[in-house]
């Protein structure tokens, strides 16, 4: 009897373990992913799996197939939105030496990461056959490049700094439509006509956690401009300055007018808020775009947009890359997959799909939808900046750290103490 | 004599209601029934090792190996994608600099006020539906599959549909507002913390000002709340149903005879012989509230200022989403020790005490 009771003790500290580890371990995520089993399988890996996303990848995978004959793609797409279980899953299979061949991430910190731990390889040869340095904007060349050396290629941009409106709302409030060159004090005073006439002037879909991160961004490179924007990225202004400090108090002015259930509204809830008339602007990316169409809307009778009030001349960049695994079981396939995606045919199908601007300045644009050519025309002639929210202007950490200070800003409306949580936020 | 005999038959019943994959199955495998010990001592027979063996092993491996790393990469400096795992010097930077973050001194005010509140409610509307379908004559396996049923949805669909119910100008207050209430709450909106005693602590606290948040109860948690005991109560409602069928008829008899009315039987003879259901019970939902994430994630997320912010909604992102490696380990560390606080005790009593 005595004897049995280490036994017992084991058995309840093994339970106790086991009932905690549910929820505890948070280091051993879920198995890998997809079959990455033999054959002339080039396994792609990205989180492109809603609608528009996976009829996008597909334009990828049927211009590779067509390319090169014969060949098989293992479509390894993990859901859930910006990839958080896609990393999750990846991180596994990097540190198990089973990567996959190609696999999605973002220009900037994203990829230097990668190549820092060894983990990608060089796309130059890709680049030095097709002159793509010459048909892509520099910002873009250089956010996939480290020591000189290209390691990604970029499939679409999409545009961060959107204002979007309900063209029948502002009419019936009397509300002149936005128009480049738009000023934060225009957008504010419309905003307060809206507001006088009972309709919810602006709609945030805060429930996801970039949406207000992403309003403060816009807001803010409308205060300060394209260049001290980089400045801020790079470390070589300070968080604290003026400058920031009057975007903060600029964005304290708009949450007022922010509709009351945003916290509860995700983004794309938001959207179909604009489309229904339920509000009458919306601050998001151009993913926007195909929401609204989506929602039966059309572009120039229903809804309208401008860029960001203060922000004309820039375009905030939201770009997807593919980088090709060091130890992939099919390097040469990878590398034909890089270059099939830079192709201008390539590049047009998927970005006719995803909603976004292809990457590469000679492709023709004329089929594309009216927003899509005018983002477009954009891309080819503003500033190009990369954006904070969506993780290519800073690294991961940061872009956290900018989440949950905004998120605690949105509350406190303290702007000293905001700014000072963001000059600490890279650690 | 009686009730022991009950409070085991009681703790012993944990798994039989319940669906298979309950988190309750391991609370009752860690006190396997007197008698069999008895019989059957575990130095007489090798081939039981043996057969335990296989099992022991992916525990060793799966759950000890893992929290053990997980504890080792709390202390380490990895941040990014690149493993690291170096020490970080001092020892417990991350730990400490994790008990300053504003965002994770809400989530644990969140996570204790919201497991609380959800233990109360849970095992109140549970009790209460036990005793109702009990003792109701008609129908009774329907009424107990009705209350079941939400236990057998996903948490994530549960969230959905409550966050829409809970979404001020949408759900629940287009009643109200039919009911002449025109501003209804701002439920998961609301941004408002009550009762906050931060200041108060603080002045205790050495160190000056180390609390960031407010210190309360945030309403926009009371929602989440109602969602979660929605779901889980019919759990709570199964056990106590178990326990009461165990309960001997002529208590009643004998209870009646002495001229107790329903009222009375029920509380001073049925509530005190369900107690060690109750604290059964208590324990497990404990547990599934403390390492919530999933219902939260669905229904309010982090919420308006981190008021419905968890600790796994936190760790989730702080590990995926930030790849600070370390800060997520040394979170779910925190979360692990809450845990064995709540369900070691209680297994400590049902198995070495119960034993002598």
């Amino acid at each position: 009897m005595k004897r049995t009771r280490p036994l017992a003790g084991a058995l309840v500290v093994g339970s106790v373990l086991a009932l905690a580890a549910c929820g505890g371990s948070s280091s051993s995520p879920g198995g890998s992913a997809g079959s990455t089993g033999g054959g002339k399988n080039l396994e792609v890996f990205s989180w492109w799996t809603s609608g528009s996303e996976s009829a996008a990848l597909k334009q990828l995978i049927d211009a590779y197939k067509g390319a090169s004959s014969g060949a098989k793609v293992t479509n390894g797409a993990v859901a859930g939105g910006g990839g958080g279980n896609a990393q999750a899953i990846l991180q596994t299979r990097l540190q198990g030496n089973n990567a996959p061949d190609t696999w999605q991430t973002h220009p900037g910190d994203a990829i230097k990461q990668y190549v820092d731990a060894g983990y990608v390889t060089d796309l130059q040869s890709v680049y030095a056959k097709d002159g793509l340095t010459k048909v892509m904007p520099k910002a873009l060349v250089n956010a996939e490049s480290t020591n000189g050396k290209v390691y990604g290629v970029s499939t679409g941009a999409h545009r961060g700094n959107v204002l979007w409106f309900n063209k029948k709302l502002l009419k019936a409030a009397g509300v002149a439509e936005p128009r480049p060159g738009y000023t934060e004090d225009q957008f504010i005073s419309d905003l307060a006509k809206l507001k006088a006439k009972g309709t919810t002037p602006l709609c945030v879909g805060a429930k996801d956690p970039f949406a207000a991160p992403q309003l403060f961004e816009n807001t803010l490179l409308g205060t300060v401009g394209p260049d001290k924007w980089n400045q801020l990225v790079a470390g070589k202004l300070a968080w604290t300055s003026p400058e920031v400090k009057r975007a903060a108090t600029t964005f304290t002015r708009l949450l007022p007018y922010a509709d009351s259930d945003a916290s509860a509204t995700t983004w794309d809830q938001a959207t179909k808020k604009l489309a229904t008339g339920d509000c009458a602007f919306e601050s998001m990316g151009d993913w926007a775009y195909g929401e609204l169409t989506k929602d039966g809307v059309r572009e120039g009778t229903d809804f309208g947009y401008v860029p960001h009030p203060g922000s004309n001349g820039s375009f905030v960049m939201v770009v997807d890359t593919f980088v090709v695994a060091k130890n992939a079981k099919h390097p040469d396939a990878a590398h034909k997959w890089a270059a099939v995606i830079a192709s201008k045919a390539a590049q047009l199908a998927f970005n006719k799909d995803k909603g976004s601007t292809p990457v590469r300045t000679d492709v023709d644009v004329s089929s594309l939808p009216p927003y899509q050519r005018q983002a477009a025309k954009d891309f080819r002639s503003n500033t190009l900046v990369w954006s904070i929210a969506h993780g290519e202007a800073t690294s991961p950490q940061f872009q956290q750290s900018f989440y949950d200070a905004v998120t605690q800003f949105m509350q406190s409306k303290d702007v000293n103490a905001f700014t000072q949580s963001l000059s600490s936020a890279g650690a | 004599m009686r009730l022991t005999r009950i409070t085991r038959t009681g703790g012993g019943l944990t798994q039989a209601p319940a669906p298979a994959g309950l988190p309750g199955a391991p609370v009752a495998e860690g006190a396997p029934p007197k008698r069999a010990r008895r019989q059957l001592p575990f130095r007489r027979s090798r081939s039981q090792l043996l057969v335990l063996a296989p099992s022991f092993l992916l525990l060793g491996i799966f759950v000890y190996g893992f929290i053990a790393y997980t504890i080792r990469v709390s202390l380490s400096k990895w941040q990014g994608v690149a493993p690291t795992l170096q020490i970080e010097h001092p020892l417990g930077t991350t730990f400490k600099a994790l008990a300053q973050t504003a965002r994770f001194q809400a989530d644990m005010r969140n996570v204790v006020i919201f497991t609380v509140l959800f233990l109360l409610l849970a095992i109140l509307a549970g009790l209460v539906l036990a005793l109702l379908v009990h003792d109701t004559l008609i129908a009774r396996g329907l009424f107990r599959s009705v209350f079941l049923f939400p236990y057998a949805l996903s948490f994530i669909v549960t969230g959905v549909v409550w966050r829409w119910i809970f979404t001020p100008s949408t759900g629940a207050n287009l009643i109200l507002d039919k009911l002449g209430i025109h501003h209804g709450p701002k439920w998961i909106t609301d941004p408002t913390v009550v009762g906050d005693v931060s200041k108060q602590l603080d002045a205790i606290i050495p160190g000056g000002h180390f609390i960031q948040v407010k210190l309360g109860i945030p309403l926009a948690i009371i929602p989440v709340v109602i969602a979660a005991s929605w779901q889980l109560a019919g759990f709570a409602m199964a056990n106590f149903l178990a326990a009461l069928s165990s309960l001997d008829p002529q208590l009643r008899e004998a209870a009646s005879l002495d001229g107790a009315g329903w009222w009375q039987y029920q509380r001073r003879i049925v509530v005190p012989l369900l107690w060690p259901m109750m604290v059964a019970i208590g324990v497990i939902l404990a547990h599934v509230s403390l390492k919530s994430f999933d219902l939260v994630y669905a229904m309010s997320g982090q919420g308006p200022g981190f008021a419905t912010d968890v600790p796994g909604i936190f760790v989730f992102e702080q590990t995926f989403r930030a790849l600070r490696w370390n800060t997520g380990a040394a979170a779910s560390v925190v979360m692990f020790v809450l845990i064995a606080a709540v369900v070691l005790p209680y297994l400590y009593r049902r198995t070495v005490k119960e034993a002598r």
